[in-house]
């Protein structure tokens, strides 16, 4: 019986192109006889694989995992060149190019014929996306931009890279100094971003908590605000999360500080340390904390339809300072962070960990929401239900009244828009009065310097909650540093030019190298 | 889900796995790949055909292992150093393994971060860079056995170290 370190020794001058043929014929051999060592062949050159891929700069995971772009850096083609190797692609080279070809085919439903860049306008080829309030079917660059109705938008990007936006996502898509790069200023939501490997142009998603550039990738970038979306979500302060997941390729995430290197199937949350609140007095917590409530009696984020309607409530700073440290014990704790991780970005998460998300999700909500009633006076208590009614009920009135318009707008689109907009004024008036008559002078006061406070930072394009000057902005001050970013063409610069490209050489230690007596020569590597 | 789309997913999530098993047999680096690439327009082409009910790895290797047969047929031994049988025994082995948990980039980067520099150099010039074996020896000035032996043991070692791994996670 042969030692098993003898087939392994066969396999590995196999894999090195150095077995003979008479051990060849061995190999085979003990293929054939020896189910192990089939499968020891096939182990080892799955570790083979993975190495040249990774390597490489090639992706391509285990089960589970989607997407296959083979990138490499404009240094090794130039280093290929120098070698003097062919004009011909090299082989990889050219099986990236056929998967390339069909994906970008099958996915964009074009022919790789158009791969040319998109004339100025780049077109909504899937969903729905507002630009200044009004549909667009094609979005210009520096227009911000928000998707609307529930289902994801598709954009067509220069040389032939693509954006998959999700519902209420608001961004901006740019060309900084008019170069060829692209950049995605991602202001809420977030998105699913392919970049085909022929786009030789840096491709950058920037949020306000970081940037993420990539070169011949597929990657989802979301940033997570604690904002409410009015649909049970606990809203905070302005905490945004970004979170990164790369699903192909490899992208570099630049966080405040922090350079980080994320290959196919790695997935980051970064920024999720609760930013430290300076001052409380400009700060009010989210409508669904406070106690507001929609439709059906749910928690609300009042705010979102009656921007500053937290303000009414006057609250102290010594109140704010307790909700606020209320909300660090609950949705802001590292295992509600892991859980919106596992949510929201795991690809291979089962359904049972969803749900087990989903439950600690609201477990910590309705925590915070004890916590909070704790810190209110009865005054506030009971004010609560009585605005969350008077909303309710002028909303009401509005559409009675415009019951029969409305109707009768059904089968003509942009009548029935004209209509909803006439409807949106309509209840804010009737809002407005019927807050006039439930509030006290000191509570309207309030009430009206946090909605201008909320109104300003929206129509600047910034957070819809109204926020002191302490918090995180969009696109303020996270912007990419500038000559640390990978250039164009220059992406997967590595770090030496014979290192790994993949993160940094930590551990020097002395192991797995040449080592003496190996060869006559005694060298110690 | 288009077809389009579909293929593509399947495609991609299972080429790992057949570039590890047509890896295993094909060592020239432009003959693997112009395979691998016969293979992909092949299985794209053929997808209409393809039954959702069946794994659509398996079906992609059995895809696979007939072109690596049709190339031994062909009279050319090499690239395809092994016999029909082997081949066989090498895709049954594969259908085997297939359900086992596989290591994956996260596996391999925790491992590869645990070996001392030189080493991942050394993969480095090997994997990234595709030096021949010769240069590489003179890089760290030894001979070509010194090197062929540590890579040897370095992917060793990485297997291991990746198994060790996967069990890790799994037990957490």
């Amino acid at each position: 019986m042969f030692a098993s370190d003898h087939f392994e020794q066969l396999i590995h001058r196999h894999l090195d192109q150095i077995a003979t043929a008479e051990e060849l014929a061995e190999l085979d051999r003990l293929v054939v006889e020896r189910p192990e060592v089939a499968e020891a062949l096939l182990e080892a050159g799955r570790v083979d694989a993975l190495l040249t891929l990774h390597l490489r700069g090639t992706e391509a995971v285990g089960s589970g995992a989607v997407a296959s772009v083979a990138v490499r850096s404009a240094k090794e083609r130039h280093f290929r060149g120098a070698k003097g190797d062919s004009a011909r692609p090299a082989p990889w080279r050219r099986l990236v190019l056929a998967v390339i070809a069909i994906a970008a085919a099958l996915l964009l439903g074009l022919g790789v014929w158009q791969w040319f860049p998109v004339p100025a306008g780049h077109p909504v080829v899937a969903g729905t996306i507002e630009v200044d309030g009004s549909p667009a079917k094609r979005v210009a660059d520096d227009a911000p931009l928000r998707v609307v109705g529930d289902g994801p938008a598709v954009i067509q990007l220069a040389g032939g890279a693509r954006a998959e936006l999700q519902a209420a996502t608001a961004a901006v898509i740019r060309r900084p100094d008019g170069s060829q790069a692209q950049t995605i200023e991602l202001l809420e939501g977030g998105g699913r971003f392919q970049v085909p490997r022929r786009n030789d142009r840096p491709f950058c998603v920037q949020t306000c908590n970081g940037s993420v550039t990539a070169l011949g990738t597929d990657f989802e970038v979301n940033l997570w605000s604690t904002q409410g979306k009015g649909d049970q979500e606990m809203s905070f302060r302005s905490m945004f999360v970004l979170a990164v997941a790369v699903a192909a390729g490899m992208v570099q995430v630049d966080v405040p500080g922090e350079k980080h290197v994320l290959s196919a199937g790695s997935q980051r949350v970064f920024g999720a340390e609760v930013p430290k609140v300076k001052s409380l007095t400009a700060w009010l917590p989210s409508g669904d904390v406070l106690g507001f409530t929609g439709k059906g009696g749910q928690p609300f984020a009042l705010e979102q339809t009656v921007p500053g309607i937290q303000g009414a409530l006057a609250l102290t700073d010594e109140q704010k300072t307790k909700i606020s440290a209320a909300a660090d014990q609950t949705i802001h704790s590292e295992k509600v962070r892991a859980a919106m991780a596992t949510v929201k970005l795991d690809p291979n998460a089962t359904e049972a960990q969803k749900e087990e998300a989903k439950r600690v999700l609201a477990e910590a909500r309705a925590k915070l929401r004890d916590l909070t009633t704790q810190v209110l006076t009865p005054e506030q208590k009971s004010l609560l239900p009585r605005i969350s009614e008077a909303v309710a009920e002028a909303r009401k009135q509005a559409a009675a009244a415009m019951e029969t318009e409305l109707i009768a707008g059904k089968g003509d689109p942009a009548k029935a828009a004209e209509l909803q907009k006439q409807l949106r004024q309509k209840t804010s008036e009737a809002v407005q009065a019927g807050l006039e008559k439930l509030l006290t002078p000191a509570q309207l006061a309030a009430y009206k310097k946090a909605a201008e406070a909320q109104v300003a930072a929206e129509k600047l394009g910034k957070d819809k909650k109204p926020k002191g000057d302490d918090q995180p902005k969009k696109g303020d001050g996270k912007k990419p540093k500038g000559d640390d970013q990978p250039k164009k063409g220059d992406v997967k610069k590595p770090k030496g030019e014979d290192q790994p490209k993949k993160g940094d050489v930590k551990k020097p230690r002395g192991e797995d190298l040449p080592k003496k007596g190996d060869d006559k020569k005694p060298v110690t590597l | 889900m288009d077809q389009h789309a579909d293929f593509l997913k399947k495609f991609l999530q299972c080429e790992a796995d057949l570039r590890a098993f047509v890896g295993a047999i094909v060592r020239d680096v432009h003959a693997r790949e112009d395979l691998l690439q016969e293979i992909a327009l092949t299985l794209w082409e053929c997808f209409g055909r393809y039954d959702p009910c069946r794994p659509f790895a398996a079906w992609a290797r059995g895809i696979a292992a007939k072109k690596l047969l049709e190339r031994w047929h062909q009279g050319r031994r090499t690239p395809v150093p092994f016999s029909p049988e082997a081949v066989g025994r090498l895709a049954e082995a594969a259908e085997r393994i297939a359900s086992r948990p596989s290591p994956g980039f996260d596996a391999l980067e925790h491992c590869l971060d645990k070996l001392p520099e030189k080493s991942r150099r050394l993969l480095a010039l090997r994997y990234s860079r595709e030096e021949p074996v010769e240069a590489i020896a003179g890089e760290f000035r030894v001979g070509c056995d010194a090197i062929y032996q540590a890579l040897s043991r370095l992917r060793r070692r990485l297997r291991e170290c990746m198994t060790r791994y996967l069990a890790g996670q799994g037990e957490t």
